[in-house]
């Protein structure tokens, strides 16, 4: 049998130590700090952005992305998974990640317009719209929509010229084969601009109505919320997952992985968010191993910072 | 809290630099955090032979 050679712990030098009095100093100066900090910088304090304020500020491109969601043509409706299999969406070289995610929150565009509207009740210039729409085929459906999005069209803009009328929806030719539509997107603003929009597109959520999924998906689908966060320097390329609105401070930490999207081949790819995923994953696994990757395991040496934390150890070595 | 607020009222300031896009503000808290960096690294920490008068051994 082997002896312990464990040295008993009292026999080690003590000293006293009042972790009581360290617990309350502590407190004490979180707490000043936390009030004064808070005091000092308050913490940002926006308006939630609503679909009746996209009406009245953009009724156009609200008309537009509703027009664009019943001919199946807006971000969502080509997102794939998890809301449609409209697309493979991003991938990591062979490996369709996004897909195999499954569609778990199936999500089909034409509702996002034709669900509050079906609620709608006492107008039957709508109910007549809605019935038309419903009577036709799948293939005339997507004819009628695009033809009233292409009739509408674009604003002249980063040199491309203007197409259709414009993105103005009062230029737009009286008829033009467009169906129901028209009277389906125009219904929808007057829905938006009364503030009914927005109920009516998280009540189908779940229970308590707090889904806010298919709400934000026709919001991003509009130029509206891009436009709202671009003007706060919140886009993608602009650094935008470290920022905050106003002048309040951000999640500096993130610095790493937006700097990627901001340049190439992450700036122009359409399969960045895959990508840079994955190269910060790489990145990570060589952080977790550096102790075993030769050249990176030698950094210490070459820069040895630990050595000015361990200086005044390293002197009563000496001494000693 | 928002009459004392300095920070949050306003546009965002940032600085422009290449590539680079940063707030101000999260310009001075990286800043801050070089700073403590290097403080922590150059300012002597009391150590067990300054205390000593203070602990008892055995």
């Amino acid at each position: 049998m082997s002896r312990d050679r464990t040295p008993d712990s009292h026999d080690f030098p003590t000293r006293r130590y009042d972790l009581v009095k360290e617990f309350v100093i502590a407190l004490v100066v979180v707490t000043v700090l936390s009030l004064g900090l808070a005091a000092i910088f308050s913490s940002p304090d926006e308006k939630a952005i609503t679909m009746s304020g996209w009406a009245k500020a953009d009724p156009d491109n609200l008309v537009t992305t509703a027009a664009s969601e019943l001919a199946g043509t807006t971000t969502s409706a080509t997102y794939g998974a998890p809301y449609n299999s409209a697309a493979e969406g991003q991938k990591l070289g062979p490996i369709p990640l996004q897909k195999l995610g499954g569609v778990r929150v199936p999500v089909d565009s034409a509702d996002l317009v034709l669900g509050p509207l079906s609620n709608v009740s006492g107008d039957p210039k709508l109910s007549a719209a809605l019935a038309h729409w419903k009577a036709a085929t799948p293939e005339q459906q997507t004819r009628w929509a695009t033809a009233y999005t292409d009739a509408i069209g674009t604003a002249a803009a980063d040199g491309e010229p203007a197409a259709g009328a414009g993105g103005e929806v009062g230029k737009v030719a009286a008829s033009g084969g467009y169906g129901p539509v028209p009277a389906l997107s125009t219904a929808l603003l007057g829905l938006a601009k009364a503030g009914g929009l927005e109920g009516a597109l998280t009540s189908s959520g779940n229970f308590y109505g707090g889904d806010q999924t298919r709400s934000l998906l026709l919001l991003s689908d509009g130029a509206y919320l891009e436009d709202q966060a671009v003007a706060q320097n919140l886009g993608g390329d602009q650094w935008g997952m470290m920022n905050e609105v106003g002048n309040a401070p951000g999640q500096p930490w993130m610095w790493l992985y937006t700097f990627w999207y901001q340049v190439k081949p992450f700036s122009t790819s359409d399969n960045a968010d895959a990508e840079v995923w994955g190269l910060m994953m790489l990145l990570t696994l060589l952080l977790m191993f550096v102790p075993f990757i030769p050249g990176l395991r030698s950094i210490p040496r070459w820069i040895p910072i630990h050595r000015l934390v361990w200086r005044s150890y390293d002197r009563t070595a000496q001494r000693r | 809290m928002s009459a004392l607020s300095i920070v949050a009222e306003g546009p965002g300031k940032y600085i422009h630099w290449g590539v680079i896009q940063i707030s101000v503000a999260n310009a001075i808290i990286i800043a801050v955090m070089v700073l403590l960096f290097i403080l922590a690294l150059v300012v002597p920490f009391p150590t067990h032979d300054d205390q000593a008068d203070e602990g008892h051994s055995r």
